[in-house]
């Protein structure tokens, strides 16, 4: 194979550029903060419990019961969680439409879905369990 | 004379890639300590052993750098988990992809920069589709713009680092 290769031409910045604007539209394009936004806990691909945003609360599911997730501000965050990792909980609070945390090694994912949204539902597991971890 | 290209000798290239691979864990390894930055999505990391799968794809060819991406993402999957193992898959296996594709197109013409870059974004992708397939959620919506800087700058850097180990590795090929 050639060594000789160029690091960079001066096409590539024409490449750069085209992808620096895609990025701008997309990045305009997604929706503002819905009023009625409420965050959405999947855990192994099912939705296992929505909660609206507006109030604040601190609560864990019942399918795992080592997450913490608190609701505060209109946002909402992966508080505590017995991953190795802590990526999750790094993530901080979500508040936004789109916006998505995840937990990989538990298999959750936190998103905050507004109304323009619709988000099928699976299954939905009927009891909600409020525990505050200490 | 010994050499480093599509020909060399079978034990010569099953001692070299096992070097390579090794590199690649270690870089690894030594990404999974930085700390995450708080705007990108969660796991975002430099790349940094993605410049030792460029470098075997440019050098070695390509069933190689593809080996080499498959034993990596078994060493995550040992080390973190299947999770994280078919993350690591599907995004290396797409960042090569599409590094062929461009090498395949533009031949001699494709820069370093231009195929990192590439490279990066599509590692991103492919990470993006297998959590989808996984978990069953999208994070396209909103993190796409960030997967196409995050690609941008994280290509530049690993480009950068693959030029300038460049002329150090040039001196090996005709080591011995």
């Amino acid at each position: 194979m050639n060594i000789n290769r160029n690091f960079a031409n001066k096409k590539d910045m024409v490449i750069i550029i085209v992808i620096i604007i895609i990025a701008l539209v997309l990045w305009l394009m997604r929706s503002k903060e819905a009023g009625d936004a409420k965050a959405v806990i999947m855990v192994d691909g099912a939705v296992v419990k929505e909660m609206p945003l507006d109030t604040p609360a601190t609560f864990s599911v019942p399918e795992r019961s080592g997450i913490v997730f608190e609701i505060n501000n209109n946002k909402v965050r992966f508080k505590y969680s017995d991953c190795p990792d802590q990526i999750c909980v790094h993530s901080g609070f979500l508040g936004e439409t789109g916006q998505i945390a995840v937990c990989l090694p538990n298999k959750t994912v936190l998103k905050v879905v507004g109304d323009d949204l619709r988000n099928d539902v699976d299954i939905i597991i009927g009891m909600v369990d409020y525990e505050y971890h200490q | 004379m010994s050499i480093i290209n599509k020909n060399m000798a079978k034990t010569r290239r099953i001692a070299f890639l096992g070097l390579m691979l090794a590199c690649i864990i270690v870089l690894s390894i030594f990404e999974n300590m930085m700390p995450p930055l708080p705007m990108l999505p969660p796991g975002m990391k430099l790349g940094l052993s993605n410049v030792v799968t460029m470098y075997c794809l440019f050098f070695t060819g390509k069933k190689d750098a593809f080996s080499l991406a498959v034993l990596k993402s078994c060493f995550v999957f040992l080390t973190r988990g299947a999770v994280a193992g078919a993350l690591s898959l599907s995004g290396g296996v797409f960042s090569l992809a599409v590094m062929i594709f461009l090498l395949y197109i533009f031949k001699d013409k494709a820069s370093y920069l231009i195929l990192s870059i590439f490279g990066a974004i599509f590692h991103n992708i492919g990470q993006f589709l297998a959590i989808y397939v996984i978990l069953g959620s999208e994070l396209f919506i909103y993190y796409f713009p960030i997967l196409l800087v995050s690609g941008i700058v994280m290509g530049s850097i690993t480009g950068a680092v693959l030029r300038i180990v460049l002329p150090v590795l040039k001196i090996n090929l005709e080591a011995d």
